[in-house]
């Protein structure tokens, strides 16, 4: 009864984390089935794939036009297809003995989806800039299956009943350093986005605002004609804005804690403002959106990187049960 | 709705074989003197059943209305049932087993919530396999859909562990050595297939979230 009282282990904040990426990957599946997929109309697959190679370099564009091409021969196989395996990357990353199989997969799964699906988020063209949905939300996806990686001494399984000392979720299996690394890479590829391309020109926000109303519910429509006239020709100060604002965020992981919390949390701040403002929850609410877009998974990446508060390790891991409880639970259950 | 029809009949019989599982496992298990568990299995055959008249009109043996009733009344049950164990798990941790058999109920709350919205809005009109209606709120199919995947990957997570729990023989712990008493073996009750179980929890989260999306 002991043995079996011990087991009973809530998941640690690594392990909740890798839970909420299994959840996207799983609600990526589902959106991935919508009927617009199957429809031939501008939302079909393969016109939606075809529509990201414009713009990118001749190579780049070839490869994606030659994918959409190859689903396009086959859209409602192909669709089911694709949406399968992103419910088998969520499922198999919340079943514990698969996780590590799932999260190793799901890695060259997402750069795939970002180079056919994506057009590499917009970078190579100007497009990527984080209010206009760069780098891509896929790429966050791939980011996060790395500082993830479960390791048995943090997220409680067998191998390790002692979780050794750790700052913050990320620096799991990769350690501290290389996991600043990767944050400070991404927000700083995200201020230099936000400075390049048509994202500084005057009337670039008010026309990406204005690109995705199409179809939201009229609350969501009404708020995008307010950010619209709001953000008319003052395209450049909010680009200038948002790169100091992501600069500030991939350098505070190098702070002591509590300013690193100040700056993770201004990560957590610009990544809903976008969310809400600028990609309308992803589009979900309009349908045919096939992700959730950049915000939420950004918001998880925050949450791995926000320091431990007192105990380095993760108390609530190891916390088991009464005894007794197990014994209860079985009469009611 | 537009979606393949070899794809709504494949989740039809994914669906078929839950319910006939939770069927059987009712025959074969009754009684198992677990009123919850019971109702979880009885509630997940009639969920199936509602859901595979839904994905193929064709198989739907009740009216629209009557299946809004039942799904309201599993529903009614089930937060019930999650109301009076939050209450019971009040004192212990809220990730604690009590607090994770509530949110079970809660979910199962959840999933009849869903079967009576789905069978309660209004089909547009004009859409071909009209029985997908898509007049309703997307925020709420949208809710109501996170909650079911969410619930998804919870369970999975737990399994293995919900697994020893379903073999862990039932009884109060020994008291303390000095007043210890010769005291029969604790019985071995254990929940056949708890993995199974998991899995056919999994399947209706997954393909129900999938009926809520053609609704967004």
């Amino acid at each position: 009864m002991e043995q079996i009282a011990s087991r009973w282990m809530p998941p640690g904040w690594r392990r909740s984390l890798q839970l909420v990426l299994a959840a996207a990957w799983l609600t990526d599946g589902v959106l991935q089935l919508q009927p617009s997929m199957f429809s031939p109309g501008a939302r079909s697959l393969p016109r939606v794939l075809a529509a990201t190679a414009a713009g990118n370099p001749q190579p780049v564009a070839v490869s994606i036009r030659w994918a959409a091409g190859v689903i396009g021969a086959h859209s409602a196989a192909a669709d089911i297809i694709l949406a399968l395996v992103q419910v088998l990357l969520g499922l198999g990353i919340a079943w514990r003995p698969s996780a590590r199989v799932a999260m190793a997969l799901s890695v060259p799964w997402a750069l795939g989806v970002w180079w056919f699906g994506e057009g590499l988020g917009g970078v190579l063209h100007g497009g990527g800039a984080p209010v206009l949905g760069g780098p891509g939300a896929v790429l966050v996806y791939a980011v996060l299956a790395v500082v993830l990686w479960p390791d048995d001494a943090r997220d409680g399984g067998p191998r390790s009943p002692a979780p050794p000392a750790a700052r913050f979720a990320a620096a799991g299996a990769l350690g501290g350093g290389p996991a600043k690394a990767i944050w400070a890479a991404l927000w700083s590829a995200m201020a230099a986005l936000s400075l390049l391309g048509g994202a500084r020109a005057p009337s670039s926000i008010s026309a990406a605002v204005a690109a995705v109303a199409a179809g939201e519910p009229g609350w969501l429509a009404s708020l995008d004609r307010h950010e619209a006239t709001l953000a008319s020709g003052r395209g450049l100060v909010v680009a200038v804005v948002l790169a100091v604002a992501c600069a500030v965020v991939a350098a505070g992981v190098y702070l002591p804690p509590r300013p690193a919390r100040c700056c993770i949390g201004l990560g957590i701040l610009v990544s809903l403002v976008i969310w809400v403002a600028m990609e309308n929850f992803g589009m979900v609410l309009a349908g045919g959106a096939t992700d959730t877009s950049s915000g939420p998974v950004l918001v998880v990446l925050a949450l791995a990187y926000w320091p431990y508060r007192a105990e380095p390790a993760e108390p609530a891991v190891l916390r088991a049960q009464p005894a007794e409880t197990s014994a209860e639970l079985m009469e009611v259950g | 709705m537009a979606h393949p029809a070899l794809l709504g009949d494949g989740l039809a019989a994914v669906l078929v074989a839950v319910g006939a599982y939770c069927v059987a496992r009712l025959a074969a298990g009754a009684p198992t003197g677990r009123g919850s568990h019971d109702a979880v299995n009885l509630g997940r055959a009639l969920m199936a059943l509602a859901m595979v008249g839904v994905l193929v009109p064709g198989w739907k043996i009740l009216p629209r209305p009557v299946w809004a009733v039942v799904s309201a009344g599993v529903a009614l049950w089930f937060f019930g049932r999650a109301f009076q164990l939050a209450t019971r798990s009040r004192s212990r941790s809220p990730l604690g087993p009590f607090g994770m058999l509530a949110r079970r109920d809660a979910v199962h709350g959840v999933m009849a919530l869903s079967m009576v919205y789905m069978e309660s809005v209004r089909p547009l009109p004009g859409r071909a396999g009209a029985a997908m209606a898509a007049a309703g709120d997307p925020v709420v199919a949208l809710a109501l859909m996170v909650v079911l995947l969410v619930s998804a990957v919870w369970q999975l997570n737990a399994a293995d562990q919900l697994v020893a729990l379903a073999h862990a023989p039932v009884g109060r712990p020994a008291p303390p050595p000095s007043r210890q008493a010769p005291r029969p073996p604790a019985r071995s009750r254990s929940r056949p297939a708890p993995r199974l179980e998991v899995a056919c929890h999994v399947a209706m989260c997954v393909v129900m979230a999938y009926m809520l999306a053609l609704m967004v």
